[in-house]
């Protein structure tokens, strides 16, 4: 858009780089402490007045969920050289809110056995931090997203209750229930970012039902809302600004600089700078910024920024019963069990499952699907594939018969899990475009084995039969991108220290899912922001 | 006997409905201000919903009118215009305006038009055009309402702000 001002904020404070939930948690904190923050966010600023547009795209099958979000394209461009052919974009949105803007919403706690793999195991390593360090800042982050859940079942360990109660149990859930009942498997209500009543001037879920890849109704947190949080108290946000560069002495970040869509670069000064861009693109722009004082990479003194990728690998059970299932749409998850969560000196480590809620077939979809063109003879009867008006319906069975159990499945760090910079490629301002490569490993690989033989067991308890399941060897990534710039006490083998500060540069920090150094198998999410809000007080005592 | 869509219908479909006070409301509201779109493109938009719907609803002008009025002026332009060609299609073909033919000359002409045989695209050849912007369109509008997906069975559809608690009934028989 011409006449929006994207050039750069004088006497700000603190400079962050990335709208996401870090990005706006440490924004509306710092803002709230009466720093002068400026955010510069690569994509855009999606306008809250077009999200029931969004949702008719969501829903219409014309229309793909990365066009909802303008996911991927030349800015977005990366590689993948690894075992692992990995979709980067599939899930990832650049824009004011990040990924929430997409995500499920889904926001169980790490474990205390997390932070303590190798003194438990003798696998992986100890985070600096213990999760007692980081349960205040866990109910802190609670309070602060909205998060619906109770005490039952095999969670980690809490003192305050959740801020709202939880989602009933579907039809679906009694089912499983009756299963785990007889197995002696807890289950537990999903924590989650959606709120059951009006919460913090944001609405209860209405059940739309179109969560992934977009909430009209404001009821599932996304990052905006701290950004907006942030801009009341005083923060200045630029999007539609890609950092490039963070311009620095031996010591500390002076600048950074970014180029505006038309290609104009600025330097943005601050005093300190935060970068909290993902799991990918954190590393990227810290080796995006070598200097003749960093070689090889801006704070990479360990050699370890981009090295312990990790990811999520999801394995799913699916079986056939013969009674209904869920007859409404609830397209988000109800129950989880963390039976399974703890491991012990595994292989098999850490499951967290999930109980899916099936989906009746969408009359949308049906009516909307269009012709089978590969069919079609040119003659006359033939519109071909779905008609309309009388025919409209036929062949459409919403009866739901299915069932499938999900499984978060834990990954350990292994060095040789990159993120890179691919020289033989760049993106649409002519940068190196990051390079993920890394392999699933045999831990992960035997952890898949046995949530299949988990989940199968469920289901077949409960009657159903098993109609499909994951190749544990080949399952899906769920696009949680952690451990690139991991947390230490020693600089040798870490880039930040428990503060987040980078162990080289002094004003420089990394606020992401990137500073983790183990991931268990709960979703980042509430992890990023509680990490968020205690950097955010490490940061302001900076000030 | 049909059941009859109206106004309040195409409010629901539009995501507005039973969500008082939620963002969606404002969003629709703030969207659809401004011109209304043209009678002549309702009353076109109108006669294709009535060739394209199940015999068991009918929409109102009303129905169709607050589906139209609730979009963005970007896509009421792409409406209007995917109305205009249709027009033109049926004139060229019956030597009549679309509104002025019978149900099943209606439905001969878009079949004429190659509407049928297309994929649906808003940015494709006039044909896709069209399925995209009316017939897809009000195919959208009834089944993300209750009244179009209760002839499948399901009281609280996708796109439908019916509270979440009403997506947690059980199914028919059971507690």
């Amino acid at each position: 858009m011409s006449g929006v001002d994207r050039r750069p904020v004088s006497g700000a404070d603190v400079c962050v780089v990335g709208a996401g939930v870090a990005g706006g948690v440490v924004a509306a904190k710092l803002a709230a402490a009466g720093a002068d923050v400026v955010v510069l966010e690569s994509g855009e600023r999606f306008d809250p007045d077009d999200r029931l547009a969004q949702m008719e795209q969501a829903i219409r099958p014309e229309h793909t969920d990365s066009e909802i979000w303008n996911m991927g394209g030349p800015r977005d461009r990366f590689s993948s050289s690894g075992d692992v052919e990995y979709a980067l974009n599939e899930r990832r949105v650049k824009g004011v809110g990040g990924t929430t803007l997409h995500w499920l919403g889904t926001t169980p706690r790490l474990h205390p056995r997390d932070f303590e793999m190798d003194s438990r195991y003798g696998v992986a390593t100890d985070w600096p931090i213990s999760y007692d360090d980081l349960r205040p800042y866990y109910a802190q982050a609670e309070r602060e997203l909205g998060i619906v859940g109770n005490d039952e079942g095999n969670g980690p360990p809490r003192t305050e209750p959740y801020p709202m109660d939880p989602f009933p149990a579907t039809h679906a859930d009694g089912m499983y229930a009756d299963a785990c009942e007889e197995l002696d498997i807890s289950m537990r209500p999903c924590p989650q970012a959606r709120n059951t009543e009006p919460y913090d001037g944001r609405s209860q879920c209405v059940g739309y039902g179109t969560c992934i890849p977009v909430c009209p109704s404001g009821a599932k947190y996304s990052g905006d809302v701290h950004i907006g949080t942030a801009e009341e108290r005083g923060a200045q946000v630029i999007s539609r600004v890609t950092v490039e560069h963070l311009e620095h002495g031996t010591e500390s970040v002076e600048a950074a600089r970014y180029v505006t869509p038309d290609g104009t670069r600025y330097r943005q000064t601050a005093e300190q700078f935060v970068v909290a861009a993902g799991g990918v693109e954190t590393p990227r722009l810290l080796l995006l910024s070598e200097s003749s004082h960093y070689p090889d990479g801006l704070a990479n003194t360990s050699g370890l920024v981009g090295r312990y990728f990790m990811e999520h690998p999801g394995v799913r059970t699916t079986a056939r019963i013969d009674s209904e299932t869920n007859p409404e749409p609830v397209r988000f998850l109800t129950r989880i069990s963390e039976q399974f969560y703890e491991g012990a000196d595994g292989p098999p480590g850490s499951i967290l499952l999930k109980f899916g809620n099936p989906q009746p077939a969408s009359p949308v979809e049906h009516a909307l699907s269009g012709p089978d063109t590969s069919s079609l003879d040119g003659l006359g009867t033939a519109l071909g594939g779905t008609e309309w008006g009388e025919d409209l319906l036929d062949g459409i069975d919403t009866e739901t018969n299915t069932f499938w159990i999900g499984g978060n499945v834990e990954m350990l760090p292994d060095r040789t899990n990159r993120v890179t910079l691919d020289d033989g490629q760049t993106d649409e301002f002519g940068n190196p475009v990051p390079d993920v490569s890394f392999g699933v490993g045999s831990y992960a690989t035997e952890t898949a084995e046995e949530a299949l033989a988990i989940q199968r067991e469920i289901l077949e308890t409960a009657g159903a039969e098993v109609t499909r399941q994951t190749d544990p060897a080949d399952p899906n990534y769920l696009s949680h991108h952690m451990g690139t710039t991991r947390m230490g006490a020693d600089p040798s083998e870490s880039v930040v220290n428990p503060q987040l500060r980078t162990h080289d540069v002094e004003n420089l920090w990394c606020v992401s899912s990137s500073v983790f150094p183990t991931v268990g198998s709960a979703n980042p999410t509430l992890t990023i922001a509680a990490l968020a809000l205690r950097a955010s007080e490490f940061l302001t005592a900076d000030l | 006997m049909t059941r009859e869509l109206t106004r309040r219908d195409a409010l629901v479909a539009l995501g507005s409905g039973a969500a008082i006070g939620t963002a969606g409301l404002l969003a629709s509201e703030s969207k659809g201000a401004g011109e209304a779109a043209d009678s002549d493109v309702i009353g076109t938009v109108h006669a294709v919903a009535e060739t394209v719907y199940p015999d068991e609803v009918t929409a109102t002008r009303a129905f169709v009118r607050t589906y139209v009025d609730g979009q963005s002026q970007q896509r009421r332009e792409a409406i209007a215009e995917a109305t205009a060609r249709l027009n033109e299609g049926a004139k060229r073909h019956t030597g009549q305006r679309f509104t002025a033919l019978s149900e099943g000359d209606r439905t001969a002409t878009l079949t004429r038009l190659g509407v049928g045989r297309v994929e649906s695209n808003p940015d494709g050849s006039v044909p896709e055009r069209i399925r995209y912007q009316l017939v897809n369109s009000t195919l959208y509008a009834l089944f993300s309402s209750p009244l179009g997906s209760e002839l499948v069975g399901i009281e609280n559809p996708t796109g439908h702000p019916g509270g979440y608690k009403s997506l947690f009934r059980p199914p028919e028989g059971e507690q």
